[in-house]
């Protein structure tokens, strides 16, 4: 069974590497698989999009959980599969671990309390910083992707056969300094933590994973000691997750990740993974034995969790405590956001778009902007622009802070409006045609018109998408023509995009 | 990876040698870096047909081809691939003229042929939208990449009057035959977009250009990059908008095609096929006006009906 789990867990981490690294070919449709598999994101989804395809992943995790106990944190959970490549290679390279039973606080409870209570109240700092797919993702993007990127373009500079052609150079993504350096420090914690503790971070600050405790504990299947041990306390070695007193043949059933290291172990076939029997072995299910005076206090502080969750939220504390400057109100975000506002709100800064944008413009915010979230992208149209006929940030989104959207429905979504400074324009300075801007408008919002025997740009701000085309290619310095970013997206006139075209009935030659 | 296109240590090695000889020649940056046929300018149009038709016509009826040495050869053809939008559109050139020139010269006994361009969008997409990446390599051609500065290799433009030096791909520079295949479109600020600009698409920094009077630096650059063959794609014209276009009611189908060994006539002939004035076109006349073939006078013209 743990071969099971090692292969399967493999598989999915090289699936997410792909994903996040997206080198060489296209790996839309698995990204567009994988962004489906995700608790939190699913849950940000379904919170504040009502998504029905959010509702099912959310729906199968939990049912899965019911079922089978928290499976998810060792077969499909990327980071906790890092974690434990982590822990694998310590074991080769240092010492060997030997983990012993610790009784676990109710610490993480607190821990997701407060993100949630944060939530609600209008900031996903801690849940951006938390959330085990988004920290895996933002290693994998921010420090991961660069690497293989220099990697393998250097390999193509050294086998220069292959430079003069064609296997082609792949372009590096801007490296935003402060991601990476949070990237790194998670990078760098995650696996000092998970060579000493195993897999402390799942049992401490994870989010998905207490999440999931609060249903596992009452699992159907479950991991039992039974009569058979004989005390050698080799499952108690081998268990990541520091669950299993075998002094007491007692598992803490809640805190196990469904390792399964502990059935391999025990060479007596005294642990078994089986339906839940009437036994109450866990001990911390001891200590929580149910009265009255229990469920009372459960009941006053859920409700009271719940009120005070309520009231933040209807108060939407964190718009009352910080003071949004202009300028971060009006970022310039992918299509498919409606606004700043919803990006902020749903983001859990997995940057799987920033590793799918073509023309990566798409990166994390280069500092915090306020306190509604941290690392969520923004657009830099210095890199490039964004493509007119590509959706695929909208298409892999997984918390929906960027809303699937139709090719149709993107060509007609402005993310905001272009402004001209025709004194700065080449054509005025250096009365010279260019005509940069005019060419590259993909939608006729910018062209020109002729004055005495030169052709000056001429923008129609109805018909701009913001896509930034003629801002980038603009060779005036400074820029002569910029985007001004939409807080609110809107909705532009659809175009005749597919005219018909004309045939001259007298096909002559005009020479 | 396509094993076709990878190239043996064998030619690599000869073509090192023979980069490092040629930079190490100073002269090599002084002399014409192609000899376009300058003597009597040719002239082959054909219409009514489907694009493929119409460039099989126009390989049969080009007298100039059939006497030119092709065997072994390496061939760069350069289509207009510059923007991210489908055939239908006319922004690129036609896939399917692209193909049957591929096929011409590869039939012809090219060694090799490339095709490539650097996109103005996003050059991945740009290929494959066109439907030339497809069409270029079912017929045996090698899409080669052109979205890194250091496929490019510095170079001097003695006659260049505002672009003294530039940075031309190395397939351009390398190659025995430059067969330019434009569209012919019209453009916001030079009028028209056709063999002459389509060379810009063989530069690394064309922005540059747009920054150092763009019909001058376009006159620039054709003195020193000079195709053998220019083809001009005037199936699906684009009347306006150009050179992007916005959408199909832009396009007139012409249905004709130009063939020719001098790039001021094909131009010329394109310029009227736009109803514009060559002399209106300031790039095309400050190149040609004293060329031969910018009134078409001196150029011999057959043209064909299918």
């Amino acid at each position: 069974m743990k071969k099971f789990r090692v292969i399967i867990s493999i598989l999915i981490f090289f699936l997410f590497s792909a994903a996040f690294l997206n080198f060489g070919k296209d790996w839309l449709l698995l990204q567009k698989i994988i962004k489906e598999t995700q608790l939190i994101p699913s849950v940000m989804n379904l919170m504040y999009n009502l998504s029905s395809t959010a509702f099912l992943s959310v729906a199968v995790i939990l049912f899965v959980t019911f079922i089978s106990g928290r499976t998810y944190c060792s077969f499909f959970c990327p980071l906790g599969v890092l974690q434990d490549i982590f822990s694998f290679l310590s074991k080769k390279s240092f010492r060997k671990q030997k983990f012993s039973y610790s009784y676990k606080s109710h610490f993480r409870y607190y821990f997701t309390g407060i993100i949630i209570l944060s939530v609600l109240a209008g900031t996903l700092i801690p849940l951006n910083l938390s959330d085990p797919y988004s920290i895996f993702g933002r290693i994998f993007s921010d420090i991961m992707r660069p690497i293989a990127v220099i990697g393998f373009n250097s390999i193509i500079d050294l086998s220069a056969s292959v430079k003069i052609i064609i296997m082609t150079k792949q372009k590096i993504n801007e490296i935003i300094p402060y991601s990476l350096i949070v990237s790194a420090i998670y990078f760098i914690a995650i696996f000092v933590l998970a060579a000493a503790k195993g897999r402390a971070f799942c049992n401490m600050f994870c989010p998905t994973g207490t999440l999931l405790s609060v249903i596992s504990k009452h699992s159907i299947y479950r991991i039992y000691i039974n009569d058979k041990c004989v005390m050698c306390g080799q499952c108690e070695i081998v268990c990541k997750s520091q669950c299993i007193d075998y002094k007491n043949s007692a598992i803490d059933f809640e805190n196990c990740v469904m390792c399964l290291n502990c059935l391999k172990s025990c060479s007596e076939k005294a642990i078994e993974y089986k339906h839940r029997t009437s036994r109450i072995n866990s001990p911390n299910m001891k200590k929580d034995k149910f009265s009255r005076k229990a469920a009372l206090k459960w009941i006053f502080s859920l409700t009271g969790f719940a009120a005070f969750g309520t009231l933040l939220q209807s108060l939407k504390f964190v718009n009352l405590l910080t003071n949004h400057s202009e300028a971060a109100e009006t970022m310039p975000v992918p299509p498919g956001c409606v606004s700043v506002e919803h990006l902020r709100s749903r983001c859990t800064s997995c940057h799987l778009c920033v590793s799918v944008c073509p023309t990566n413009i798409i990166v994390p915010s280069a500092a915090p902007d306020g306190f509604k979230g941290i690392f969520q992208p923004v657009l830099n149209f210095k890199n490039g622009y964004c493509t007119y006929e590509c959706t695929r940030c909208s298409q892999v989104c997984p918390a929906g802070a960027i809303l699937p959207l139709s090719l149709e429905e993107k060509k007609i979504t402005s993310i905001g409006e272009v402004q001209l400074k025709i004194e700065k324009c080449i054509v005025t300075l250096q009365k010279t045609d260019c005509g940069a801007c005019a060419e590259h408008c993909p939608t006729g919002s910018v062209f020109m018109k002729e004055k005495n025997g030169l052709h000056y740009p001429v923008t129609d701000s109805s018909k701009c998408v913001g896509c930034g085309a003629c801002t980038y290619v603009c060779p005036s310095e400074p820029l002569a023509i910029s985007v001004m970013a939409r807080g609110i997206h809107t909705s532009l006139k659809p175009f005749t995009s597919d005219g018909i075209e004309k045939t001259e009935k007298q096909n002559e030659f005009n020479f | 990876m396509d094993e076709s296109i990878l190239i043996t240590r064998k030619t690599f090695l000869g073509k090192c040698v023979s980069v490092i000889l040629a930079a190490s020649i100073p002269s090599f940056l002084n002399r014409e870096i192609f000899s376009a046929f300058e003597s009597q300018p040719y002239l082959t149009a054909v219409k009514q047909g489907s694009p493929e038709a119409m460039a099989k016509a126009a390989f049969l009826n080009f007298k100039f081809l059939s006497t030119m040495a092709i065997k072994n050869k390496t061939v760069l053809v350069k289509p207009n691939i510059g923007w991210n939008v489908k055939p239908e559109l006319g922004a690129n050139t036609n896939p399917g003229i692209v193909s049957e020139t591929v096929k011409y010269f590869i039939e012809r006994g090219a060694a090799r042929v490339y095709v490539m361009d650097n996109s103005a969008d996003n050059w991945k997409e740009s290929y494959t939208s066109s439907g030339i990446e497809k069409a270029a390599k079912s017929a045996g051609a090698i899409m080669a990449p052109a979205h890194q500065e250091s496929y490019y290799q510095s170079v001097n433009i003695p006659s260049g009057k505002k672009l003294k030096k530039t940075k031309i791909h190395e397939i351009a520079l390398s190659c025995d035959l430059f067969i330019n295949l434009p569209v012919l479109k019209t453009h916001h600020s030079t009028m028209m977009t056709c063999a002459m600009k389509n060379l810009m698409g063989v530069i690394w920094d064309r922005y540059e250009l747009h920054s150092l009077d763009l019909h001058q630096c376009i006159a620039d650059l054709n003195t020193v990059i000079k195709p053998q063959i220019n083809i001009v794609d005037a199936y699906r014209v684009m009347f306006k908008s150009g050179p992007r276009g916005t959408s199909r009611s832009d396009i007139v189908l012409k249905n004709q095609l130009f063939i020719s060994n001098d790039i001021v006539s094909i131009d010329s002939a394109s310029a009227r096929t736009l109803n514009l004035d060559p002399n209106k076109i300031k790039y095309l006349a400050i190149f040609g006006k004293d060329k031969p073939g910018f009134d078409l006078q001196k150029t011999e013209i057959k043209k064909v009906a299918l």
